[in-house]
């Protein structure tokens, strides 16, 4: 039985996590719980809540938020941009790189247009493309495991920022 | 001889050198080899542990992110290690994964299984060796590694170890030969010559000979020393025997020339003396005859006493000249051993007896034969000298009796002549068979001592032996034996 799409991808945003290190100094005390949100559409239903449960990265239990507003991102680690929010996508993405949170999204040209990484279809098969600068920028740091696996990395820079 | 002491010694001292070296060098091989057998294979384990490690942990975003291209590159790392055959990532669900093959070879590969909380486990096939591990994402198993190894290494290896173990052996084996060739000169050489020496000395009796002494200190010089002393002790007590005896033999010689010389004077000198006082004595007695013949009538009864004493006197001591001239020929007559029969003789000697003295009342009794071995001229002078005794000692009694007998007597034939005569005192009994040695005065029994003492001479000389039993008028009994013929006495002839 193979998973369907979007359990993979609820997967990937859990898995990303392992690989990434959030920079510890943004003035905040360390998190007990590391989140993942998703703003504007839940394409996932409850998949991904499935998918985390009683999970834990580095310590920290996994934690799932759907937000409409950007400015509630702050507090996540990892934030789902759904197709829908295409439209104000730059606004989001400096609101984003400011906060640390890494972007993930599966709408097309993700990490062209500024995304630090983007899910693609590829021969039937869900991988995913890395933007390394948009990274830096966010003050992340991409394990060299991530990159290896990623099939594309990009140095492209957040517009605007 | 030298060649095969040597081969034997020296082969033995080499074998046990070359044995000794030997058994201990393949001990050691051995020991050795299962130590590296066993710490090779415990290393093998290690590395290919430390391997699915690393490679686990490079796999982990490949197995998550679903990239096996990527497993399949960290996996081309093990490209590298010879040893590894085909190596591979696995799923969760034991699906291939990712897979490097450099060796399949023709043996399918059975995975072991993972029992429980292990994280990994290995398993030794005959000629693979076969590592599986978990791979661990936040503690939760994300899928397997596992890892083949080729063990023709270890083969190889053993392969190689027998090779330099040979290669040790035949030169340890070849140093040994050469050490005992060293050890030869100090052990096996004295040895040798030892038992060279002892040989010579067994076969040619040369006690003179001696084995080098060593310069060492050692049991093997001890005993060279001990044998060379007992060499020296034996020549010494050799040559003194020899001395003595070489003396004792000059002397002996010595002695017999003497003895010869004075036996045959003194033969020649009783000879002649017996045989020119026999003249006289016969003119002696042959004036007195005539004077008893012619002038008998003239002489008065005085007189005639007298010469009848002269007469008798001459008599005697004619009879003393035959006997002194019988025991003489006793001594120096060869003798001949044959069958005899000495009741015949007895029987002959009491009839002339009893014809000499006709009104003489004895009773003879003697056996139908007694047979004998010896020279019969001498048995008769034997058995005349005995049975004449007890005629004479049983004179003075008016009935007597004397009896010759034969008995077996402690496995000897014993041949006795008894009588119931005036016998003799016990005490003087060694006195009996010395020549003129008389018990009797010569009033009561005529004789003058000689007949016992020629009896003597002739039963030594046929080896056997005499004696007397008897006690004062109780009688008298005098046995003899004759040796078998083999002991006869051997001098008696040539002195």
């Amino acid at each position: 039985m193979h998973p369907t799409e979007s359990q993979v991808k609820a997967a990937y945003l859990y898995n990303f996590g392992k690989f990434v290190r959030w920079p510890v100094d943004n003035g905040a005390p360390p998190l007990d719980s590391l989140d993942i949100c998703i703003i504007g559409k839940d394409p996932f239903g409850t998949i991904l809540d499935s998918t985390v449960a009683g999970e834990k990265i580095d310590g920290r239990r996994i934690a799932t938020r759907r937000i409409s507003n950007i400015q509630e991102a702050r507090r996540c680690s990892v934030l789902f941009v759904s197709s829908s929010e295409e439209s104000h996508l730059a606004t989001l993405l400096v609101a984003a790189e400011r906060w640390s949170v890494l972007t993930v999204s599966d709408m097309r040209n993700f990490v062209e247009r500024g995304g630090t990484i983007g899910l693609v279809m590829e021969q039937g098969r869900i991988r995913f493309e890395v933007n390394r600068r948009a990274a830096e920028q966010s003050h992340l740091v991409l394990s060299s495991e991530l990159l290896k696996v990623a099939t594309k990395v990009i140095e492209q820079p957040i517009p605007g920022s | 001889m030298t060649a095969a002491y040597m081969r034997s010694i020296s082969t033995r001292l080499t074998m046990m050198n070359m044995l000794v070296s030997g058994v201990a060098l393949l001990l050691a091989c051995c020991g050795f080899f299962a130590y590296d057998q066993i710490t090779f294979r415990q290393s093998l384990v290690r590395t290919l542990s430390a391997q699915a490690q690393l490679i686990g942990s490079n796999s982990i975003s490949a197995l998550l992110f679903n990239d096996p291209q990527s497993a399949a590159q960290t996996l081309s790392a093990l490209k590298g290690s010879n040893m590894v055959d085909s190596a591979g990532v696995l799923t969760l669900e034991r699906r291939p994964f990712a897979e490097y093959v450099r060796d399949q070879g023709d043996d399918l590969m059975t995975l072991p299984i993972l029992s429980g909380d292990q994280i990994e486990t290995y398993r030794f096939g005959r000629r693979h060796v076969v590592l599986i591990r978990q791979v661990l994402s936040e503690g939760k198993p994300i899928g397997f590694v596992y890892i083949r190894a080729d063990l023709s290494e270890i083969d190889k290896r053993l392969k190689r170890y027998a090779l330099i173990a040979f290669a040790v052996l035949l030169i340890s084996l070849l140093v040994a030969m050469l050490i005992s060739s060293a050890f030869r000169r100090s052990v096996a050489q004295p040895i040798i010559q030892l038992a060279e020496t002892a040989q010579k000395v067994s076969r040619d009796r040369d006690y003179s000979v001696r084995v080098t002494d060593t310069r060492e200190q050692d049991e093997l010089a001890v005993l060279i020393r001990s044998f060379n002393e007992m060499l020296r002790e034996i020549q010494q007590r050799d040559s003194a025997l020899q001395k003595a005896r070489d003396e004792l033999e000059q002397r002996v010689s010595e002695r017999t020339s003497e003895l010869v010389t004075s036996n045959r004077e003194l033969e020649a000198f009783s000879y002649s003396v017996s045989h020119d006082l026999r003249a006289p004595l016969d003119t002696m007695s042959g004036f007195s005859y005539v004077l008893m013949k012619k002038y008998e009538d003239k002489l008065g009864e005085d007189g005639k006493q007298s010469l009848l004493g002269i007469r008798a006197a001459a008599r005697r001591m004619s009879e003393l000249i035959d006997d002194l001239l019988n025991l003489s020929r006793v001594t120096t007559s060869s003798m001949r051993r044959e069958k005899v029969d000495l009741s015949a003789y007895a029987r002959a000697i009491v009839e002339e007896l009893f014809r000499l003295q006709p009104d003489r009342k004895v009773d003879y009794i003697g056996p139908e034969v007694a047979e004998a071995y010896g020279d019969g001229r001498l048995l008769r002078i034997v058995m005349e000298n005995l049975l004449r005794n007890a005629w004479k000692y049983t004179a003075q009694h008016e009935h007597s009796r004397i009896e010759f007998g034969v008995e077996s007597r402690d496995g000897r034939t014993v041949y006795f002549v008894k009588d119931d005569g005036s016998g003799f005192d016990p005490r003087s009994r060694d006195r009996l068979f010395q020549p003129f040695q008389r018990l009797h005065s010569s009033g009561d029994f005529s004789g003058n001592g000689i007949g016992l003492a020629t009896v003597r001479r002739i039963v030594q000389r046929h080896g056997g032996e005499v004696w007397a039993e008897g006690a004062v008028e109780k009688g008298a009994t005098f046995s003899f034996t004759l040796g078998s013929g083999r002991s006869a006495n051997p001098g008696s002839s040539s002195v």
